[in-house]
């Protein structure tokens, strides 16, 4: 313990000024937010005490949303508008989505982008946005009940999300106005909140995270506070939901119902089975009563009769432990811990079962909706620099290999899986010939030889090498991977001695940086007052839609408008213009609003033709960012 | 903290205080890793200035680098070898002794040979192992003292045929890996 604490002239560190940082556990049903006060690490509730955050987001046409509860209660009404899960979505491609999505509720826009946009009323999302928006709420909910802004977070992920999707977990916090101090895995931060890196010895352990809709499992190993993840297997859908469907199945059957398409039995039924599994959690019997429109039935569910129905779902889930294990080329007895996480291993069945695999007693003390955020919270209080003397030091590792496309379609590695990080790596290419000015590059993850297999992470194309001879290039090609997983390459041309430049773009078409620091300093960070921050608003919509309209019509406004009509788009637009630079918010307001019907003609008629067809509706403003990521 | 004080020219030994150019004992190794990575991880500067935040990470994936370069004994041999002024993979000489190539051929024909169906074929693969493994233990002896007398000519063929079998060895494994994946 230190008695003196002597600080480096310059550095302000005054003994107890503790600096505001919270841990979020971004999960595809629920989100928390927590944060260490008084040496504790505590989940932060909302106004009316709630804890989590349900990860739905509803949209409505005046562009506002609404997170959470109220939201998911609304999603049976609303559902094109209110998207849920979209975790599933972050960090994929157009093209990924086409391949996973069936039978989701997503409906996407039609756009010539990579980045796929979801279809609502208050014009397209991207999976980034609407995370952001859940961010919002949880950052807002944390300056609220802590006093003060947010000087950094810890946000969690999966263990198997690749580098977009780490990058758009990043981006989504950006936009939130977060500042991420590191993405850490789930399982890692599980761990963590046991307090299972101060163990002096080395240890392994497993992660056993049964939500509402995904299963994981993962082997972590820890070795003197590094942390390495050995393998991860699970189910993406599979958890809660499944046995709740499992006892409305039991129910369907035992009261003879018949529940065809009425959406409102089937959702009375859900909550039922959802009450029910909460009662025999702690009971051995549970009295059902049914009262439902022409419904009426009672029952008893037995805990005996309710464990043989959730048995098919535990038992998938011990399939994913023994993969698990395989591949981490370990046997059930080496596993030294035990972390249990997720709502469903609160069902004593779960614990009991997953405890008799393993041979061994669940860790299951810290209540398990909570674990994840509590141990981000307890990683982003060390990072905020809360706890100088802590010695504990969280070295990842990257989850994949990354590597570069070489020729005839094979894949290079560049740095191999389980590399710690971070870390830099380099190696030299060159050209194939004569006088080559040009090299293009195609960055990829995965482990498998055949690029094809892998997945893209960008190209990127390396210009202005001078003339040579085939083979006397010497291109060296820099891999560098941050502390949270995320890879910035660069190239230079050795020979001439001259850096040639390098252009990436992310396979996902990430939104244009500068453009969401726009958004970011503009709305999140300007004076509280509302007034004001409208006005700012108003004013950046504005100018996004000025500078959008513009671009647009100097391509084919010509094409689709006779003058009549483009003088009549060109008078609201000088509206706009004039009143852009005034202080009242409401009047830019009433111009843009003007502006978007003098252009709705404009916009249908592009559409139409399938140019440019994000500028939809109300949301004009909303193709610049194509136009400029691009 | 700070990061000025560290000198991103030093070799790899310098780094962790070696003076010795070897393989170094594994466990004192990671102890001195360890104490840097406390000091210089980008986790310890998270509110510092930007150019201290670049600087951190360039340590520490330097530090990195190093580590993984001398906990590794082939690494270590090669960067030893570098240090001389000797790069192992220049590609301008293939020569090889023909002797060692005959049983190179002879174990990567037996690997290739072995059998799914075959019900030894687990006992085959890790006697073949073994063999290899021995061999590597023995041109890794044959490195150090040709490092040490500085006969960079031995040096770099014991390195260069230490290679070979080092990818033999690594195709042995995930040989027995997808074996296991089909079994299992």
């Amino acid at each position: 313990m230190a008695l003196l604490q002597i600080s480096e002239p310059g550095q302000s560190t005054a003994p107890h000024q503790h600096r505001l940082a919270a841990g979020i556990d971004l999960g595809t049903t629920n989100s928390l937010i927590a944060t260490v006060r008084s040496g504790e690490a505590r989940v932060l509730t909302d106004e009316s005490d709630e804890v989590i955050l349900p990860s739905v987001v509803r949209y409505s046409a005046d562009g506002s949303c609404v997170v959470g509860r109220e939201a998911r209660d609304l999603a049976a009404i609303d559902p094109y508008n209110t998207i849920s899960s979209v975790k599933r979505l972050i960090g994929s491609s157009a093209e990924d989505i086409s391949a996973t999505s069936s039978g989701m509720m997503f409906r996407f826009e039609q756009t010539d982008s990579s980045v796929p946009r979801l279809k609502t009323v208050a014009g397209p999302k991207t999976a980034i946005e609407v995370s952001a928006d859940i961010l919002k709420v949880l950052r807002r909910r944390a300056e609220a009940s802590l006093g003060g802004d947010l000087i950094g977070v810890v946000i969690t992920v999966p263990a198997y999300f690749d580098e977009t999707q780490r990058q758009a977990t990043k981006d989504a916090a950006q936009l939130a106005g977060l500042n991420v101090f590191r993405l850490i895995n789930e399982p890692t931060a599980a761990a963590i909140a046991y307090g299972l890196d101060q163990h002096e010895k080395d240890s392994t352990i497993a992660v056993y995270d049964l939500g509402g809709g995904t299963f994981d499992i993962s082997i972590l190993r820890l070795e003197r506070g590094v942390f390495e993840v050995l393998s991860t297997a699970g189910d993406t859908a599979l958890g809660g939901d499944d046995m709740d469907q499992a006892i409305v199945d039991w129910l369907v059957q035992e009261a003879k119902l018949n529940i065809g398409e009425d959406a409102g039995l089937q959702r009375y039924l859900l909550d039922s089975a959802r009450a029910v599994k909460h009662t025999l959690s702690a009971n051995d019997e549970a009295v059902m009563e049914l009262n439902h429109g022409v419904v009426e039935w009672s029952g008893v569910l037995t805990r005996v009769k309710f464990e043989s129905l959730l048995e098919p779902v535990i038992a998938k889930t011990l399939a994913s432990c023994r993969r698990a294990l395989r591949d981490a080329k370990l046997e059930k007895k080496q596993i030294d811990n035990v972390v249990m996480v997720g709502g469903s291993t609160r069902i004593p069945a779960v614990r009991d079962s997953i405890g008799a695999f393993f041979e061994r007693e669940v860790l299951t003390d810290i209540n398990p909706d909570q674990v994840v955020a509590i141990g981000a919270a307890v990683q982003a209080d060390i990072l905020a620099g809360n706890k100088p003397d802590s010695d504990m030091l969280l070295l990842d590792v990257v989850p994949l290999s990354l590597g570069i496309e070489t020729m005839g379609g094979l894949t290079e590695q560049i740095i191999t899986r389980n590399t710690t990080i971070p870390v830099a790596r380099a190696q030299e290419f060159t050209t194939y010939k004569d006088g080559q000015a040009a090299m293009a590059l195609h960055v990829v993850q995965g482990e498998r030889d055949l690029v094809q297999d892998c997945r893209s992470l960008g190209r990127f194309e390396l210009r202005g090498i001078p003339p040579m001879v085939a083979g006397q290039a010497r291109i060296q090609v820099t891999f560098q991977v941050d502390a949270d997983g995320l890879l910035t390459v660069s190239a230079v041309e050795q020979t001439s001695g001259t850096a040639a430049e390098v252009h990436i773009k992310p396979s996902y078409g990430l939104l244009d940086r500068e453009i969401e620091k726009m958004i970011v300093d503009s709305m999140e960070n300007a004076e509280s007052d509302v007034k004001a921050r409208m006005l700012h608003e108003q004013r950046v919509e504005a100018d996004r839609t000025l500078e959008a309209l513009d671009a647009a019509m100097g391509r084919d406004a010509s094409e689709f408008l006779n003058d009549e009509e483009q003088n009549a788009i060109l008078k609201a637009r000088a509206l706009v213009a004039e009143v852009r630079d005034g202080n009242d918010g409401d009047a830019i307001k009433q111009s843009l609003d003007a502006l978007e019907s003098a252009s709705e003609i404009y916009v249908a008629r592009r559409m139409n033709a399938s140019v440019g067809s994000t500028m939809r509706g109300k949301t004009l403003s909303n193709f610049d960012k194509q136009d400029t990521a691009s | 903290m700070d990061t000025d004080s560290f000198d991103l020219a030093q070799n790899y030994f310098e780094v962790f205080g070696l003076s010795v150019h070897g393989q170094p004992d594994s466990s004192g190794l990671r102890e001195k890793y360890m104490a840097l990575q406390r000091r210089y991880h980008p986790d310890k500067f998270v509110s510092a200035d930007d150019a201290q935040r670049r600087k951190a990470v360039q340590i520490a994936s330097f530090v990195n680098q190093a580590h993984q370069t001398l906990s590794d004994p082939l690494k270590c041999a090669e960067y030893c070898l570098h240090l001389q002024g000797v790069e192992a993979d220049t590609e301008t000489d293939a020569k090889m002794d023909p002797l060692f190539l005959m049983e190179q051929m002879e174990w990567r024909e037996t690997l290739e040979d072995i059998d799914n169906d075959d019900p030894k074929v687990f006992e085959t693969l890790a006697g073949l192992r073994t063999e290899i493994a021995e061999k590597i233990s023995d041109l890794a002896g044959q490195t150090a003292s040709h490092l040490e007398s500085k006969n960079t000519v031995l040096a770099r063929d014991s390195i260069r045929k230490w290679q070979f079998l080092a990818k033999l060895h690594a195709e042995a494994d995930s040989l027995e890996a997808r074996l296991d994946d089909l079994s299992g």
